[in-house]
């Protein structure tokens, strides 16, 4: 009996597991990298991957290590370039900021052609909070090439604070049956954007309705 | 039995909103739908009544007669909630409406309110007028899944709060084009950090009830609660309109 309440506990363990928050992580409130670029370097830009038909994501950190940019006010922000899918397969980017602990990177994203010249920015007021993550979703134009993602200085620093209702069900063990007992709480939290988090970049086909 | 379905629907929406389930979003794109200039706002399809939620219930772990249980106190909540806001004479429709005509106002579109007859209120419309009737570019079309007031347990640290979701699609007139399609909750159940495609709105923290008691001592509140919860809700819509 003791052995199946130990592999519950760890069934348990390895269920809960999945659902703890990240880490809390401190914001990086300042750029502090010793030399910024102006430009991009198309060169190291970071491919996404899109077949042209099932969704794909991937992960990119962007820490207080990354490449620095100077943009035209002289501010430094911190940023990675993908390179977008190529074909003629019509599809929708998304780009969710996450959450780490109370840190949320601050998004700005802008569509770069060939050349590098920016040639779309995605206005920073349509970015939503989408099941808590902080995101922006956009259909890539003929003559784009490269997505930049860099920090928004103009949000970085400033706080937000946000509340779920949330569910947590415990399984309890009584009388040789387990069953769960539900519970509910409501939790709010406080955020501060930062010039660094993590970002999920999910790439899909344009859904036919 | 009609009530336990009605929680058992619930659930589903609960999952369906607060997991992985809910259909990916398609963004608009401004500048490669077309000339849209004019979106007529189809009258929005909306559930009977508020429903008045708890999303945590003991009743939950003991099966059938747990349902049962849970099912009467939530017959019990929807029935004080809707005399709270009747009293108010709270309708949520034009209220909505309103909102949304002067949020797509504010993104430069001309408006104009269409009456459509929805046989089923559960999805979008199968068929819109023909555009010679109606001299629109696209039609903006919503269905409210859900909205009233939810409280994540039964404890008075989880208060009832304003609770909305939604679904809502553009087409463009002329030929039924989708061009933007999304869901919108407000004041969602789950965990910050998670990665999906609803939006979600945080509710105003002003308007928290600890019980149903609460909120019947203070029904004009209540009502406003729910109103400015869907301004927020038709700002959200002006902003995927953008």
């Amino acid at each position: 009996m003791k052995r199946r309440h130990l592999l519950l506990v760890c069934v348990a363990c390895a269920l809960l597991g999945g659902c703890q928050t990240k880490k809390d992580v401190p914001p990086v409130l300042t750029v502090s990298a010793a030399e910024c670029i102006a430009t991009p370097v198309l060169d190291s830009s970071v491919p996404m991957t899109f077949d042209g038909k099932k969704k794909s994501t991937q992960s990119l950190e962007i820490s207080a290590s990354s490449s620095c940019l100077t943009d035209t006010q002289g501010r430094r922000r911190l940023f990675r370039l993908l390179r977008l899918p190529g074909g003629d397969i019509p599809y929708t980017v998304s780009v969710a900021s996450l959450a780490h602990g109370y840190t949320v990177f601050a998004p700005h994203f802008m569509l770069l052609n060939a050349r590098g010249e920016t040639v779309r920015e995605i206005d920073p007021q349509t970015l939503m909070f989408r099941s808590g993550s902080l995101t922006g979703i956009f259909r890539p134009r003929a003559g784009e090439r490269y997505l930049l993602i860099v920090s928004n200085p103009d949000a970085v620093g400033k706080r937000f604070s946000r509340t779920v209702e949330n569910m947590t069900a415990t399984m309890v063990a009584a009388g040789g049956a387990f069953f769960h007992i539900y519970s509910g709480d409501d939790t709010t939290n406080s955020f501060v954007y930062s010039h660094a988090g993590e970002i999920v970049i999910t790439v899909y086909p344009v859904p036919t309705s | 039995m009609s009530v336990i379905l009605r929680v058992a629907t619930l659930w589903l929406v609960l999952m369906v909103v607060s997991g992985c389930a809910t259909p990916p979003a398609i963004p608009f794109d401004r500048a490669s739908a077309g000339d849209i200039k004019t979106i007529g706002i189809l009258a929005p399809a909306f559930p009977e009544r508020p429903t008045a939620f708890v999303a945590a219930s003991p009743g939950q772990s003991f099966g059938l007669i747990g349902a049962l249980i849970d099912a009467g106190i939530q017959a019990n909540q929807e029935k004080r909630l809707n005399a709270a806001l009747d009293s108010q004479q709270f309708v949520a429709d034009p209220v909505f409406t309103d909102s949304l005509a002067e949020a797509a106002k504010a993104q430069g579109y001309a408006v104009t309110p269409i009456h459509v007859d929805r046989v089923k209120k559960d999805r979008f419309l199968e068929q819109y007028p023909p555009i010679d009737e109606t001299k629109v570019d696209a039609y903006l079309d919503v269905i409210f899944v859900n909205y009233g007031y939810m409280a994540a347990g039964m404890a008075d640290s989880s208060p009832f709060r304003p609770w909305i979701t939604m679904r809502c699609q553009l087409v463009r007139a002329s030929d039924s084009t989708v061009l933007m399609q999304d869901a919108v909750n407000y004041n969602p159940l789950g965990r910050v950090g998670q990665n999906g495609t609803t939006v979600t709105l945080s509710p105003d923290p002003t308007f928290a009830f600890s019980n149903m008691e609460t909120l019947e001592s203070s029904p004009a509140r209540a009502a406003e609660g729910l109103q400015v919860a869907l301004g927020k809700v038709a700002a959200a819509v002006g902003t995927l309109l953008r």
